[in-house]
């Protein structure tokens, strides 16, 4: 790749808070012109890493550079040439939509016209109505008109659909999808793996502050080995073993109370399985089949599922927090590396 | 491109329209003055009465009344100052404002410098306002002129905004920073000269309580109100609330966090 078709080049990046890690030597290339997924649970390091490409912390050590120009030397420069919406950044309530959009294209030199950064988002109903009025999804897409009034070159979205609802979701889906269409790049981080396989062309999936795999959302389904996934509770138990055994079987993990297994041709293996069930005289008291999803790659490179991840990273959090006395969780708050 | 669309301009109105939309706030801004004066007075007329020889006393300059309302415009200069630009500024941080301003290529001093204007404007109204109140109810017209009045409230203005900066540049939360400016403001009402005349104090304490910004600025303020005095008269008082506003700019400028 060129230094011209490069948006973002990331090499050996590290950022160290005083006792932990949380970003662990990671290298990314992100091409122009393509919408670049950061995946991953709680606490793997999506979020420090963005606001470092952001320019909004330093990193410890490594090289970063935006559209060719390192940050340190740039900053002002690539402040005016991305955009950006943070996680949790709670707009002027008593602001109307334009408003709020005039002031954050006050500080842009090149900027287009409030109205259009309005139509953009589908808020052009809403311009005066206060940001305190507006719902969760409306503020959200009004946070992305702030980022979009400056015309950028690239756009970094943190989070951008978490706690909306489907609908919201799928109309910040389709504003992410029109401005990959007119040639901009974005990063986005997101929690959710069916949003980055709709959205992403290539996606990062992050665990413990290194990346874990790279790639496109099929070729990292396809490293599966198996595109298939087959839900299975059975009763009584059945050891995972039993599963193994099965001819075609990818791959068998615990899921609950029963398996969730890889399986390469659902039409051959499937009836293996319900024979193999019927000699050992068991019943299926779940038996559901799908095709596999970024979860699956997940679970397979990881061995739990991301919402499992999440409740042990907010159950460390718990812990370390009570264990401090709550001394250093204002910290914890603003940069949440934990 | 218009002058609207200047950053300050921008962020001007920011402060405008967050207090225009805010109708607590205007009241404590005019309100809460004027009720304070008017429930003391009253309570202090009493008082006067049990002495009702002394009908000098009641002479415009000597009430005290006339004690009261520079004292009260200090106050209100300060709680507002403190209060307008702390309360504001750490709002910004905890909602993560701060740091999606810290994003833009909005140059950081125009945001600073958007709360100290706009507390120069805010604190010449309120000025207007409470000396008009004075005059309209209790006869009171300021003895000096105008100019070294308004010149007195600008820079109490620039010397309290620079506390109200300082004492919200680290807080992390709403409820440390109520703490801190609550610590910084309480003991001034009580001690700078706002309800009762600080040299009733004990000698030792004199000097700490004359070195404090709103003891300076109610000093001036009765000295240009009720004696008439010329700004040139007051030095000492101009020197300490510029060395406080200086003072606090500069540090809070050292250790202010944009996260």
């Amino acid at each position: 790749m060129s230094r011209m078709d490069s948006a973002i080049r990331v090499r050996s990046l590290v950022k160290r808070f005083e006792d932990l890690v949380a970003v662990d030597g990671i290298d990314l290339d992100v091409r122009v012109g393509e919408c670049f997924g950061l995946l991953g649970p709680n606490g793997a390091g999506k979020t420090t890493t963005i606001e470092i490409l952001e320019g909004l912390q330093r990193p410890t050590s490594g090289e970063v550079e935006l559209l060719g120009l390192p940050w340190k030397a740039h900053a002002s420069e690539l402040r005016a040439r991305i955009g950006i919406q943070l996680q949790e950044t709670e707009l002027y309530d008593k602001l109307s939509a334009q408003e709020t959009v005039r002031l954050f294209r006050s500080f842009y030199p090149r900027r287009i016209a409030v109205a259009d950064a309005l139509a953009q988002v589908d808020l052009t109903d809403k311009k005066d109505a206060w940001v305190q009025k507006l719902s969760g999804g409306q503020k959200q897409r009004l946070a992305i008109a702030c980022a979009l009034v400056s015309d950028p070159e690239l756009f970094f979205l943190d989070e951008p659909t978490t706690g909306l609802d489907p609908t919201a979701r799928r109309s910040l889906w389709e504003i992410i999808r029109a401005m990959r269409s007119r040639g901009r790049t974005v990063v986005l981080t997101t929690h959710y793996m069916e949003e980055a396989e709709k959205l992403c062309d290539r996606i990062a999936i992050m665990r413990k502050g290194k990346v874990i795999a790279l790639g496109t959302p099929r070729e990292l389904i396809a490293r599966l080995g198996a595109e298939e996934i087959v839900e299975v509770e059975s009763e009584p138990a059945l050891p995972a073993s039993f599963f193994c055994a099965i001819p075609g079987m990818a791959g068998v993990h615990a899921d609950g109370a029963g398996f969730r297994l890889s399986v390469r041709e659902m039409h051959a293996t499937l009836p293996l399985l319900v024979d193999a069930l019927r000699e050992r005289s068991a019943r299926a008291s779940r038996l559901t089949t799908r095709t596999a999803t970024l979860d699956d790659v997940f679970v397979e490179l990881t061995g739990t599922s991301m919402g499992e991840e999440d409740a042990i990273a907010e159950q460390a959090r718990a812990a370390a927090q009570a264990g401090r006395g709550g001394r250093r969780r204002s910290r914890a708050e603003t940069e949440e590396p934990a | 491109m218009s002058v609207a669309d200047l950053p300050i301009v921008q962020l001007l109105l920011v402060r405008v329209r967050e207090m225009w939309r805010e109708p607590g706030v205007l009241f404590w801004v005019f309100g809460f003055p004027i009720l304070l004066a008017v429930a003391l007075e009253r309570d202090s007329g009493r008082v006067d009465r049990l002495d009702a020889s002394e009908e000098k006393v009641e002479a415009a300059g000597q009430r005290y009344i006339d004690f009261l309302l520079p004292g009260l415009l200090g106050m209100n200069l300060l709680s507002g100052g403190v209060w307008g630009v702390g309360w504001a500024l750490v709002l910004m941080r905890t909602r993560k404002l701060l740091k999606r301003f810290a994003a833009t290529p909005m140059r950081r001093g125009d945001l600073l410098l958007s709360f100290v204007l706009f507390r120069i404007v805010v604190s010449l109204i309120e000025a207007a306002f409470l000396v008009a109140f004075g005059i309209l109810a209790f006869h009171l017209w300021p003895r000096g002129s105008w100019a070294a009045l308004c010149a007195l409230v600008v820079v109490s203005a620039l010397s309290f905004a620079g506390l109200g900066l300082l004492i919200s540049s680290r807080a992390q939360n709403s409820q440390t920073a109520a703490g801190l400016m609550n610590l910084v403001t309480l003991p001034m009402f009580l001690l700078s000269g706002v309800f009762f005349s600080a040299g009733n104090f004990p000698d030792w304490m004199r000097p700490l309580v004359k070195a404090l910004p709103l003891t300076a600025l109610n000093d001036g303020l009765r000295a240009v109100i009720l004696d008439g005095k010329p700004l040139a008269a007051l030095p000492l008082e101009l020197g300490i609330l510029a060395a406080w506003g200086i003072g606090s700019f500069l540090l809070a400028l050292r250790v202010f966090r944009w996260t």
